[in-house]
């Protein structure tokens, strides 16, 4: 027994070096992974270069409301990011938005203010680009802010006047009182850890989660290899128990595995910002999804002939569990169930919950999941696996 | 007997190359996979999946009591979202960084702040760079300065009428609805980019294709490992018309795959690709492009395993950056300079001019860059590869 660990350790030692020889091995393990989560994270996480637009102001109106427009676009923050050309009527605006000049316009028709003190109501106008829809947002979300403020003096002036409180000739000072207040509900922004740092905690280890397949993958892999190339059957003439050859064969690609993801951890942090959150969480679903990677694609190795038809089907499997997991971004909400059944998900919703600040008790059904996982395939290999080291 | 012409020589000699390449990818199930099976399963899943998500889900987190059930119906009764209690402010957090909620609302002290006319803060929280937060945070800002007007009636009523809170709070729910002041949206021709199946199927193509490609370029690292190609040379196969042979081969297997998107995603999920002279220029020049990768990635790499290791990686990482996985639009300036440096963006932007129904002269800065990619690569792919059969 001792004397089959040492050989199992012997045999993982030098088989990981070979491995850390290898330039395909390294760019499954490290090269990969890294160029591809650090484009995801950069592509999609920002950084924030800053969303800038033009908006054209029509004011055919020339009254109030245009005035309130124009002080609220040359207010605070949107001062900063938005860049505002007055034109002359609803056509130009058309015009502008139509030759790029504008992203999107604001319309005060013409008597509008006119038709709101006499109570007929009427409407402003927003003009939007259908492809820059966030300039068309910021231009619909300035309207309804004036908008709102002309309802708070409305709706003062009826209530009192519901209440039977309206002194008479006070409306419109009820109305500017109304105005005039501080909202009664402000809405200020929150950002859930967004940006960069938020893209490399997720893609971080989704990348790793994926590569780690292809990483573990090589174990059966060059088991089939060393049995076609004759060195299992030289292994087997010397007192080495066979168990011992695959132990030491998984003991090394298992290694290289948390290789890989603590190289990722290790660089979406210090270069990214990444927060992966609770290192022992991290560890513990590191553990379970290279447990279920390494029983799965085991089993598709004893179920397979040659050499390449292992790493065609376990391609075929690891980037299917890797599209239903959500490496590539999450799946529609729909389809989320899905996602959940496959290793890949399993583990990516632990990292996730971790990453958001979750303490360890967020990763025990990720683990245990993939542990079980792991020991379904397990199952389904065992009674095949003498095939990969019978020289 | 007369020996053949060159010319006539390589007119049976490369059709010959051709279907052999074309019969060993039909025979290997794994390569069938790729090219028949992955691209119509991501069309699928996110493509028709995530195509047609009305509302947007968001969570809400407030203390019970009146004004915090009249702030989650008056959600509620937004068509555009759909509203989800928590009762702790740090789960809802979770949810949203999980993606399972677009966006959340927190209140602290709703009903202490407005029974004593201050201002209560409603912090919104969602990830900055999510484009759907920021469309969903209008239709919340719209419902809550809904609420706000409201509101703000209450307290005038009380604090500058005298009128009795409760009476005031009776006489709001009974003042009619009815804006004076509404707001028009008015959205200018059609969105070049829209997020639907017709999208993802474009990208898909452009993706698959290139990546189809690259591992075609496989085969020739097995032939000239095996010396297939040289062993060739001894017949009277001149080194041009093997290359030509090759060449052709890998452009059909590029061809093929286009042929099985655009056709097959017409036919499954009724993708209208446009105009069809422009379709088949993009697509022929971006399997030309593909074509030159191909033969540039065989002619440079020494080993088979090394190429399955780096060419489904360095595909996708180059779809990503080009706009084959997500669009452009949706990144920074930066990564959006980057990616036009890579022919798919410029393949997608000539694929989205042919729905829009735009002819080939509307395309020429596409078909363009597009040549000049497929030139340049099939040059050097050529002497290269050249180099390795007659050096």
């Amino acid at each position: 027994m001792a004397e089959g660990l040492r050989a199992a350790a012997t045999i993982a030692r030098r088989d990981l070096r070979s491995r850390l020889r290898d330039r395909s091995a390294l760019v499954t393990a490290f090269a990969a992974p890294l160029v591809l989560a650090v484009i995801l994270s950069v592509a999609l996480g920002g950084p924030d270069e800053g969303f800038e637009t033009t908006i054209a102001l029509a004011d055919e109106d020339g009254g109030s409301l245009g005035e309130g427009l124009r002080e609220a676009l040359a207010g605070g923050e949107l001062a900063e990011i938005v860049d505002v050309v007055e034109v002359a009527d609803a056509g130009a605006a058309r015009r502008a938005l139509a030759d790029g000049s504008a992203l999107a316009a604001l319309v005060v028709p013409e008597g509008l203010s006119e038709s709101l003190a006499s109570e007929a109501g009427g409407d402003l106008l927003v003009l939007r680009d259908p492809d820059a829809g966030l300039s068309g947002d910021l231009a619909t979300a300035i309207a309804q802010g004036a908008a709102n403020e002309i309802e708070r003096g409305r709706l003062a002036v009826e209530l009192a006047v519901a209440a039977g409180a309206l002194p008479p000739g006070q409306g419109e000072g009820v109305a500017a009182a109304a105005r005039a207040r501080p909202a009664a509900l402000a809405l200020v922004d929150d950002d859930v850890e967004g940006g960069l740092s938020g893209a490399a905690s997720y893609f971080g280890p989704a990348m790793a989660v994926f590569f780690v397949f292809f990483v573990v993958g090589a174990g059966p892999q060059s088991l089939l290899r060393q049995r076609r190339e004759g060195s299992l059957a030289r292994l087997a003439a010397a007192p080495i128990p066979r168990g011992a050859i695959a132990l030491g064969t998984a003991a090394s690609v298992g290694a290289l595995a948390f290789l890989s993801i603590a190289t990722l951890w290790l660089v979406m942090s210090l270069g990214f910002g990444a927060r992966w959150g609770e290192p022992l969480g991290v560890l513990a679903l590191a553990a379970g999804v290279t447990a279920a990677a390494m029983a799965l694609t085991t089993f598709v190795a004893t179920l397979a002939r040659t050499e390449e038809q292992v790493s065609g089907w376990t391609s075929i499997i690891v980037f299917t569990l890797a599209l239903l997991g959500g490496s590539f971004g999450a799946l529609p909400p729909a389809l989320e169930p899905l996602s959940l059944a496959t290793p890949n998900g399993l583990a990516l919703r632990g990292f996730v919950d971790l990453a958001a600040g979750g303490g360890l008790e967020v990763v025990v059904v990720p683990v245990a999941g993939n542990l079980a996982f792991a020991a379904a395939a397990a199952a389904l290999a065992a009674p095949r696996l003498h095939r990969l080291v019978a020289p | 007997m007369t020996s053949p012409t060159p010319a006539a020589s390589a007119l049976r000699t490369v059709p010959a190359i051709v279907l052999t390449a074309l019969r060993l990818v039909v025979r290997d199930r794994l390569g069938l996979f790729f090219i028949v099976v992955l691209p119509f399963i991501i069309i699928l899943l996110f493509g028709v999946g995530g195509a047609g998500i009305a509302t947007a889900a968001i969570g809400l987190a407030v203390d019970d009591g009146p004004e915090a059930s009249a702030l989650a119906e008056a959600l509620e009764a937004d068509a555009a979202l759909s509203v989800e209690r928590y009762a702790e402010a740090s789960a809802l957090r979770r949810a949203v960084r999980r993606g399972d909620l677009v966006g959340g609302l927190v209140v602290d002290d709703l009903e202490a702040d407005l029974a004593a006319g201050r201002t209560a803060e409603v912090r919104w929280l969602a990830d900055p760079a999510s484009t759907r937060a920021v469309a969903t945070e209008v239709a919340v800002r719209a419902v809550l300065g809904e609420l706000d007007a409201r509101l703000t009636a209450v307290a005038v009523a009380v604090d500058d009428l005298g009128v009795p809170r409760a009476d005031a709070v009776a006489a709001a729910a009974e003042t009619p609805e009815g804006r004076l002041l509404g707001v028009e949206e008015e959205a200018l021709g059609d969105a070049r980019f829209a997020w639907g199946v017709d999208e993802v199927a474009q990208q898909n193509a452009v993706l698959f294709i290139f990546i189809t490609g690259l591992t075609g370029g496989v085969a020739l690292i097995e032939s000239r490992r095996r010396g297939t190609a040289r062993r060739m040379l001894a017949s009277p196969s001149s080194a041009t018309t093997i290359l030509l042979g090759e060449g052709t081969a890998r452009f059909a297997l590029c061809a093929l795959q286009a042929a099985l998107i655009v056709g097959g995603a017409a036919l499954l999920f009724g993708v209208a690709w446009g105009t069809p002279t422009v379709v088949v220029a993009i697509v022929g020049l971006f399997c030309l492009v593909a074509t030159g990768a191909s033969m540039l990635f065989g002619a440079s790499l020494s080993n088979p395993e090394q190429a399955w290791a780096i060419a489904p990686p360095a595909g996708i990482a180059l779809g990503m950056l080009g706009g084959a996985l997500w669009p452009l639009e949706i990144v920074g300036p930066t990564m959006q300079a980057i990616g036009r440096l890579t022919p798919h963006a410029w393949a997608i932007d000539g694929l989205r001019a042919a729905r829009a129904g735009e002819g080939l002269g509307d395309v020429t800065s596409a078909l363009a860059v597009l040549a000049a990619w497929a030139g340049a690569l099939l040059v050097v792919a050529t002497w290269r590869l050249r180099r390795s059969l007659t050096a």
